[in-house]
């Protein structure tokens, strides 16, 4: 018999199997910057859930440091951003060689000596990374899917 | 940058070359590829080295430009006047079995090297250059070697001159306004234009087309942003809707650019070996660090020397402390749509509107 509540709980069940559908389907790495125990370096760290390998065009990241202002420090106290002193540079459409392969399961990391693109005063800080651009296949850059990284505040010496 | 290439290892030494001089055996010959130059031209010369002695001999590969020019290898006049070289000198470790050449009796080598990047050649005048390595490092270490050396007074190897005539780009000052011991190499013409990073002769001639080309642009831009009227497609195409605080302001950037372009003393260097058209660093005005892309791009259009060197020109925080963004035209276009006031803070963006390929009114 074909009750309402019947019909609910059908719509429910096949709401449920695309949402978990398309989790998977979402299944991102995680990223974030880590204050290193000393000095002005932070660690960008990306982790890669298993599974699923991912591409990240790695212009614009901290894979890029520093010939692009991927990276803004705000000082916390007078809200203002730090003055970028690394390169920016003029590039043409990205080679498959610009995409870094993300393995299932893994994690990259890459250290950032902050003094070489800043003039760091000490102080509490907080440190935002461009949104990072993530593909699935290098054969289909179309689908693309933008990751925030959570900002980060540190005292910088 | 040094352009060589390593040619061939010959059997027996060309009848063509006709200076050798010889030392412990090895001869070293020299030869123009032309006998006069214009000043766009690369200046290319081959060295030969011919192993003349009935054993083999090992040679210190710093010397032989092998791994391309890394040391004051040759001794270059203009008029008679000596020409410093501008190139690098590595400070390195003791040599290792690694870093010599092997040459066996009868066995010549030959490598092609480009000059006008390495030796300061402004200004016109009959050069000569001779092939000059005096290290005792040369050869092979062998105690016996470095004795017989020392007896016969050998202390290192020595061509007899070649010679060419080449038509320079006469740098402000006359003679010689390189920049001898920087390492840098270059010099600065009459418009106060410098080049750093070894900018050879041809290099140095599609940088000044490139800087023409952006001239061009930017007093055209200039001129659309004077007198278009505030429906601009051109405008709007790569800025997006019109405001009248973002037009001007993206006025005042381009009046900056061309003023700069026109006024400020701009250094280029040709160092950068990366895939980039160029970079420059916001703080450091007005230096601007050409790569490889620029060197195959068109002289004007899309992505061209000339709108290079306006993207290049608008990131410095003393002209329009501009970002890069979004990059290429699909982005640029998309930027424009979507967020105007992101638009006239886009490098590209300027670029592309200086550029005008394809024409917009
Ligand atoms: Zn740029």
């Amino acid at each position: 018999m074909f009750t309402p509540l019947r019909f609910l709980s059908l719509s429910l069940l096949l709401l449920w199997m695309i949402s978990m559908n398309s989790l998977a389907h979402q299944a991102l790495p995680y990223c974030h910057l880590i204050k290193a125990e000393q000095g002005n370096t932070l660690t960008f760290e990306i982790s890669v859930p298993a599974n699923t390998h991912w591409y990240l065009l790695s212009w614009h990241t901290p894979f890029d440091a520093w010939f692009s202002n991927f990276l803004t420090l705000t000082d916390l106290n007078s809200h203002q951003s730090l003055q970028y002193q690394g390169a920016l540079a003029k590039r043409g459409e990205p080679t498959d060689e610009d995409y870094l392969l993300l393995p299932a399961g893994e994690s990259l990391s890459v250290s950032l000596d902050l003094a070489q693109a800043f003039a760091i005063r000490p102080g509490r800080y907080q440190a935002a990374l461009r949104p990072l651009r993530l593909y699935r296949d290098l054969n289909d850059k179309a689908q693309s899917t933008s990751l925030e990284c959570p900002t980060l505040e540190v005292n910088l010496p | 940058m040094s352009k060589l290439f390593k040619l061939s290892t010959l059997a027996i030494a060309s009848t063509l070359l006709s200076q050798s001089a010889l030392a412990e055996g090895i001869a070293a010959k020299l030869q123009m590829s032309q006998d006069s130059f214009s000043s766009d031209q690369d200046v290319m010369v081959t060295l030969t080295l011919t192993n003349e002695a009935n054993v083999p001999v090992k040679m210190l590969k710093w010397f032989t430009a092998a791994d391309g020019v890394e040391e004051s290898l040759f001794k270059v006049s203009a008029d008679g006047q000596e020409r410093p070289y501008l190139g690098a000198h590595y400070k390195r470790p003791a040599p290792s079995h690694k870093d010599y050449i092997k040459l066996k009796s009868g066995e010549s080598i030959s490598y092609q090297v480009e000059l006008s990047s390495l030796y300061d050649m402004s200004a016109t005048a009959n050069y000569e250059i001779s092939y000059d390595v005096s290290s005792m490092q040369l050869f092979a270490p062998n105690p016996g070697q470095a004795k017989k050396l020392a007896r016969l007074g050998v202390e290192g190897i020595h061509s007899a001159p070649a010679s060419f005539y080449l038509e320079g780009r006469e740098f402000k000052g006359g003679n010689n306004k390189g920049k001898p011991g920087t390492g840098d190499g270059g010099g600065t013409t009459p418009d106060g234009i410098s080049f750093t990073g070894r900018c050879s002769n041809s290099q140095q001639s599609d940088i000044l087309a490139g800087l023409a080309a952006a001239k061009t642009m930017s007093a055209d831009a200039n001129q659309h942003l004077a007198t278009a009227s505030s429906n601009s497609q051109r405008y709007s195409t790569w800025f997006g809707a019109y405001s009248s605080s973002r037009w001007n302001t993206v006025s005042n950037n381009f009046s900056k650019i061309d003023s700069a372009l026109n006024n400020e003393p701009l250094t280029f260097d040709c160092s950068c070996k990366k895939q980039y058209y160029a970079y420059v660093y916001p703080t450091q005005p007005y230096k601007i660090y050409m790569c490889n892309a620029f060197w195959s791009a068109p002289t004007s259009g899309t992505d061209s020397k000339g709108g290079t060197i306006i993207h290049e020109t608008s990131h410095f925080n003393v002209v329009a402390g501009t970002d890069d963004i979004v990059y290429g035209q699909s982005g640029a276009k998309s930027l424009a749509i979507s967020d105007p006031s992101q638009a006239i803070q886009n490098a590209d963006s300027h670029e592309y509107f200086a550029e005008n390929t394809p024409n917009l009114n």
